[in-house]
């Protein structure tokens, strides 16, 4: 009795957590699922009677295509090059004597604490002055720059988990510095270097403030799209949720694939789970 | 010694980049603060004026304040709630349970999703006329209340979205600090009577501590930055009741156009986030 009691106790709670997570969600496809004229309505349907798909086709034809292209564009691009950036500076960092090294990471860490609205004015003013606003490269440089720290960081925690004999042997080997660290150590780390990618990419495509602010038609993305929404055509919100599960379905899919390294991803490597 | 210059070289284009991405812009705008420059008075030039700009933010701007203040009412009550269930939850998840490593994984899903999907979703959750919120509370206490319109109330509306948030990272590190906890003094202190109240203010407490600081950075320099969630759930209003510093400063730099301004409320709020950064990253190296 007492331990029925028990898991009572634990069970009781755990669903209605896990229901007060889903639900927000389960409204989202709901809604993008429903006429309009059947989601402003009170009380609201919980389950819909007949579904339609039509809100995804008007979202598109709306104009909704492009921002999912721009973000798929400027999240691979922006990633790709901060991957690149990232390798041979977390590979110095955490073969560099500690006293260089140790400082020069949490400057680098600093970067990513900065609060975007500090550095979004004069980056705008740059852009414009490069004619750079609304491109996808402009999005892609900042983007990068977002991105580095968390990518050095976390790189950097798993390239120092490798023993150095392991390099050593390499090296005596007759192998290059260089060569040891793409042929030996690299190959060690692959499931982090992928779950590094993976974050980048839920990172950049996530992101709203620079990209509100540094694009406007051509180059804006699907966050900046689902922003719109509000204001300026009133209550759409079947087109405005069939945008959002759109926006949020390829983030969870990443998402199911870091699992292992979830803690290390959201505490940039700081803790190790 | 060839070796460090050989990785200072490796270094250095990461290094390189963000000096010219952060270090120069953050230099380049600080110079704006000294400046009052309106973008939409173009007549008017640039005119260096000194402090006046800090000046008149401390001395005369009351919604700096107002925007301040709701900045850290967000900032304390989301993260008393975050800290209260998304540890009481990791408690719940310390054990054998079924399904457990799904469960974790459902959990997890708000960290996920774009913050201004999350905006989007609770503003039609909160929807005065037509949201479930209001459904609920009418069938539950028979009234309807203004989620997004009343001042009062539309803080806790916030707060409530950046829970549902990020409560999860808070459940996530929690229960990694609690599973590496080593089994031992637990089970002696158990063996020598003390209650589970006991055992968790004294041991597991102190045992998570590390990590829960850790947390706690994170989430307030996040919160410091509140502003997607925001931006679509009320868009800062009624008038300024849940505008934060950060969209303050967006909307005086880029509707109301005025640059330096802008770039001296985003310096104070640099400055206050730096400060308060520094004394927990203190905490955290004291160990």
């Amino acid at each position: 009795m007492r331990r029925k009691l028990g898991s009572v106790a634990i069970y009781l709670p755990l669903c209605i957590i896990i229901i007060i997570t889903l639900f927000p969600i389960y409204w989202m496809i709901n809604t993008s699922l429903k006429f309009d004229k059947e989601n402003l309505v009170f009380p609201p349907i919980f389950i819909p009677k007949e579904l339609t798909s039509s809100n995804y086709f008007s979202v598109i034809e709306s104009g909704g295509g492009p921002p999912l292209i721009n973000s798929v564009v400027i999240s691979l691009a922006s990633t790709f090059i901060t991957i690149f950036i990232a390798i041979p500076a977390a590979y110095s960092l955490a073969r560099l004597n500690p006293k260089w090294g140790d400082n020069l990471a949490l400057w680098i860490l600093s970067n990513r604490m900065l609060p975007p609205i500090a550095t979004v004015i004069p980056l705008f003013l740059f852009l414009r002055t490069l004619g750079l606003l609304d491109t996808h490269l402009g999005l892609v440089i900042v983007y990068v720059a977002y991105n580095l720290p968390f990518a050095v960081w976390m790189l950097r925690g798993f390239l120092a988990e490798i023993p150095r004999d392991l390099e050593e042997a390499a090296l005596v080997d007759g192998c290059s510095r260089l060569a040891a660290l793409a042929r030996i150590l690299l190959p060690v780390i692959t499931a982090g270097i992928v779950t590094t990618i993976i974050f980048c990419l839920i990172f950049s495509w996530n992101e709203f403030l620079y990209a509100t602010i540094l694009t406007r038609l051509n180059a804006k993305t699907v966050t900046v799209q689902i922003s719109k929404y509000y204001g300026i055509r009133g209550l759409v919100w079947g087109e405005m949720s069939a945008l959002s599960t759109l926006a949020t379905i390829p983030v969870l899919v990443l998402s199911l694939l870091v699992q292992k390294y979830i803690v290390r991803g959201m505490t940039f490597g700081m803790v190790k789970g | 010694m060839r070796r460090e210059y050989f990785s200072l070289i490796l270094v250095l284009p990461c290094v390189i980049y963000l000096l010219s991405l952060t270090v120069f812009p953050l230099i380049y705008s600080f110079g704006l603060t000294f400046f009052s420059w309106d973008l939409a008075q173009p007549a008017l030039g640039r005119p260096f004026v000194g402090l006046d700009n800090y000046k008149k933010i401390i001395i005369n701007d009351m919604r700096f304040w107002v925007t301040l203040g709701n900045t850290l009412f967000f900032l304390s009550a989301s993260l008393a709630a975050e800290f209260a269930i998304g540890i009481g939850v990791a408690l719940l998840m310390n054990r054998e349970i079924k399904g457990g490593s799904i469960i974790r994984v459902v959990l997890l899903i708000p960290l996920f999703v774009p913050p201004i999907v999350i905006g989007a979703i609770w503003r039609m959750i909160f929807n005065e006329l037509y949201g479930v919120m209001n459904y609920l509370s009418y069938i539950v206490a028979g009234i309807r209340l203004n989620w997004l319109t009343d001042p009062n109330i539309v803080k806790l509306t916030v707060v409530v979205a950046d829970v549902w948030e990020w409560t999860p990272f808070v459940f996530l590190v929690s229960l990694a600090g609690l599973m590496s906890i080593p089994q031992a003094p637990l089970e002696a202190a158990e063996i020598d009577g003390a209650s589970k109240v006991q055992i968790f203010r004294y041991i597991t407490l102190p045992l998570l501590k590390p990590v829960l600081i850790i947390v706690l950075l994170i989430r307030v320099m996040d919160l410091f930055k509140l502003f997607d969630v925001i931006w679509l759930l009320t868009y800062g209003g009624p008038g300024i009741a849940t505008e934060t510093t950060s969209l303050y400063a967006f909307f005086t730099a880029f509707s109301y156009f005025r640059l330096g301004y802008a770039s001296a409320i985003s310096y104070i709020l640099l400055f206050i986030i730096a400060l308060i950064s520094t004394a927990i990253i203190r905490m955290i190296r004291r160990r």
